[in-house]
Order: structure tokens, then sequence, then C-alpha cells
């Protein structure tokens, strides 16, 4: 179990392009991949669910991969995020 | 196959229906409508027109009683003109006796003259209909095409996709079989693709292991639809990787236009992939199709409600 924290910067935040992004992304990993806000944990593999956490800029969230390559998912889902997921803010 | 259409094929197709009768004319083919000729003008059949000839010229009560008041050398000019034009036909509405002059000039002419009990105005548009449709242009593209809740859909795909497969098993859903491997597609009008099945292949199915089926025997005369106009196409793709594009959507269905007859119709693209009820998920394009038509788009008013959504929350963690 890797997990690591992170907080969404980019301006527009989580939201429907960006999250589908992440969830692609994700998908490529054969580790469970959750996204958890406060109480709220996600499958980070489903896009429904990603956008249920309505995370807005500023909104921190915590990354938690397990599996065989758990380690790489977390470093690109992190990569991903602080790269504001491609876009210019 | 060139497409034209002669005196010939007019009278035989229509003969029943607008009682014709052949006056003259040889049956040759040396006089015929191409699908060039509709270009050259709006109408290829019309009233007796010498400014503009038509190709088929229809002469109802009117177009007589103006000859009739012409002197002998005005008439005679007059036909000069109209069988110089050498349309295909000459045709006589509402059962007109056709004056002597005509008659021999006609004997002396490829173009045929041809008389109908029916109203000229009857006529005219008969003819029209029936010449557009002649030349109207043609394709013939290969997959299955059905009709989905009374709605054309063409399923497409390469070799071993599974669309015969599919097809039965819409069939068995009480959907309906237009034609298999090789419908027709007519440009029946400017927006409108019409599509049939052809003679050979009508209610057959061919399915890999199964052979050919005869889908009007097996289900019924329910089964089939004859014709039906082209809104949909379903395309199965059996993906090359399993690996996920980073951009590919998942909120939209994967979809895009394919030029048919120069007419943009929806094209819906479904993975084929094992465990994937394929006759569920066209069903369900269709449907989610038919909402679009209507401008109701699901991926749209929910990413709205995500943005909603995130905005209510911003303004709260603001204030």
């Amino acid at each position: 179990m890797k997990s690591a924290p992170t907080t969404i910067i980019n301006k527009l935040g989580l939201h429907a392009r960006a999250a589908t992004r992440l969830v692609n992304r994700a998908t490529a990993f054969k580790s469970d991949i959750n996204l958890v806000r406060g109480q709220r944990s996600v499958n980070a593999k489903s896009i429904m669910g990603v956008l249920t956490l309505a995370a807005s800029m500023g909104t921190e969230l915590v990354i938690l991969a397990d599996g065989p390559d758990e380690e790489e998912a977390v470093a690109a889902l992190l990569k991903l995020i602080n790269d504001r997921f491609g876009e210019e803010q | 196959m060139i497409r034209a259409v002669t005196a010939k094929s007019l009278y035989d197709a229509l003969r029943d229906r607008l009682e014709l009768e052949w006056l003259s004319g040889d049956d040759s083919e040396e006089l015929a409508i191409y699908v060039e000729d509709l270009t050259l003008r709006p109408a290829t059949v019309g009233y007796l027109n010498l400014v503009h000839p038509n190709k088929v010229q229809v002469l109802g009560v009117e177009e007589i009683q103006y000859l009739d008041t012409l002197s002998d050398q005005e008439l005679e000019s007059d036909l000069e003109r109209m069988f110089a034009s050498k349309p295909i036909a000459v045709v006589f509405g509402d059962g007109l006796s056709v004056p002597e002059s005509i008659l021999k000039r006609g004997q002396s002419s490829p173009t045929a003259l041809i008389r109908s009990q029916h109203r000229s105005h009857e006529l005219v548009t008969f003819l029209q209909y029936h010449v557009s449709r002649a030349l109207a242009r043609k394709t013939t593209l290969h997959g299955v095409y059905m009709e989905l809740f009374t709605m054309g859909v063409l399923i497409t795909g390469g070799p071993g996709s599974g669309k015969s497969e599919l097809a039965l098993e819409l069939l068995t859903r009480g959907h309906r079989l237009v034609a298999d491997d090789a419908p027709d597609f007519t440009k029946i009008s400017p927006e409108l693709v019409d599509g049939t099945c052809p003679a050979v292949l009508q209610d057959c199915l061919e399915v890999r292991g199964l052979g050919v089926l005869n889908v009007r025997h097996m289900f019924g005369d329910s089964a089939i639809k004859l014709n039906k106009f082209l809104r949909l196409i379903i395309h199965l793709e059996v993906p090359k990787k399993r690996k996920l594009e980073d951009d590919q959507d998942r909120l939209h269905s994967n979809s895009d236009m394919q030029d048919v007859l120069d007419i943009p119709i929806a094209r819906i693209t479904l993975p084929v992939m094992a465990g994937r009820n394929l006759a569920v998920m066209a069903e369900a394009a269709v449907r989610d199709f038919m909402l679009k038509a209507k401008g109701y788009n699901a991926a749209s008013e929910f990413i709205e409600r995500h943005s909603r959504m995130m905005q209510r929350q911003d303004g709260r963690k603001d204030g």
C-alpha cells in the first residue's frame, strides 16, 4: 500500500476533462487506486466516482494505491495533478 | 451501370398506375435522360415548354387548346422545335385525342408518343418523381441494415466483428432486418438517404457457422422491413490494444459523422470486447441518439450539474 497527499492546483479543478485524463491514466495500472477526500474514497478508475469528489482548486486529496505497480501509479497521478492536467492554469 | 431513363422504362414502370397507352415511337434507347440532365435545369419533366425544352413534354387540355389557336405555319414551326429538342417522350393527359399533325411527326421521330387517361398535373407529378428516383445517386455499403426502434441503423465493422451475430440477437429482441451484407442506399432528397435490400439478398442473413438463414421464415413477416431512411451507423471495432489513450472521452459516446452520398450520418463506434452484450449496447446507443436528436444530451447535462456543484462549493469556501 502506497499513499501520497496532494492538492489540486489547476484553476478549473478536477472538472470533466481533467477527471477523464486522470481516470485513463489510472486505468493503465494494475494496482487498485483510490482517491480520498475527507471521508469520501472513490475508485480512481471510475469517471463517475472521481467526479463526485467535486475537487476544485485547493482541494486536498490523498492518492492510495495497492498492487504490483503502486509506486509508479502514485508517481504518475501526482505528476499529472502537479502538471495541472496539462492545462495552462 | 449507366443510369438512364428511356421512354420505354418510363412506360413499363408507370403503365398500370397511369393507364398509359403507347401511341408511337420505337423502343430504342437512343433517347434517354441521364443524371447530367438533372443538373442542367430543375425539371426534366414538365408541361410543354419550348424555351427550356423538357425531356418529357406533357400536354394537357390547355396546351392542346393553345396549339389549336395557332395558324398552320405557326403550328408547324412549334412542332418542329418541340421534336428538334429530342424529348424522350411527349405525353398527352386527360385521355385527349392527339392532333393529326403531332401523330404524323411522332411516327417519323424516335420520340415516343404516350397517352394517359389521367389528369396532366398528376402525370407531371408522377413522371417527375419517377425520373428523379430512377436517376438518384446510389451506393452500396457493407454492413447489416436494420430498423431499431423505428430508426434506420447500419451496423458496420470488419470481418469477424460480429455484425451478423448482433443482427441475429437484435432480431430476437423484436427489431427488423432490411438487408444483410450489401444494402443499397439512394439519395432520394437533398437530406434523405433511403436504404433497401437488393432483390437477391431479400430476407436473408448469413451467420458464420449457421450459413444463410431466411429471416422472414424464421421470425415472420414483421421481422422484415423493406426500406428505411438511414439515420445512424453503429460501427463495431475490435480494439487493437487494451491501453487507453489519455484523452479518450468516457462521458460522451465515441461518435463522429460519416458521409453517405454527401449526407453526413451520425456514427457511433462500439468497442467489441468479451463480456459486453452488444445488442443491449446497440439499443442503448439508438435510444441515446433519439434523445440527442430531440435536443437532450445526458453527458452535457451531467457535466453542467457537476460544474454547478463545484461552483456552489467554492462559494461556501470563500464565504
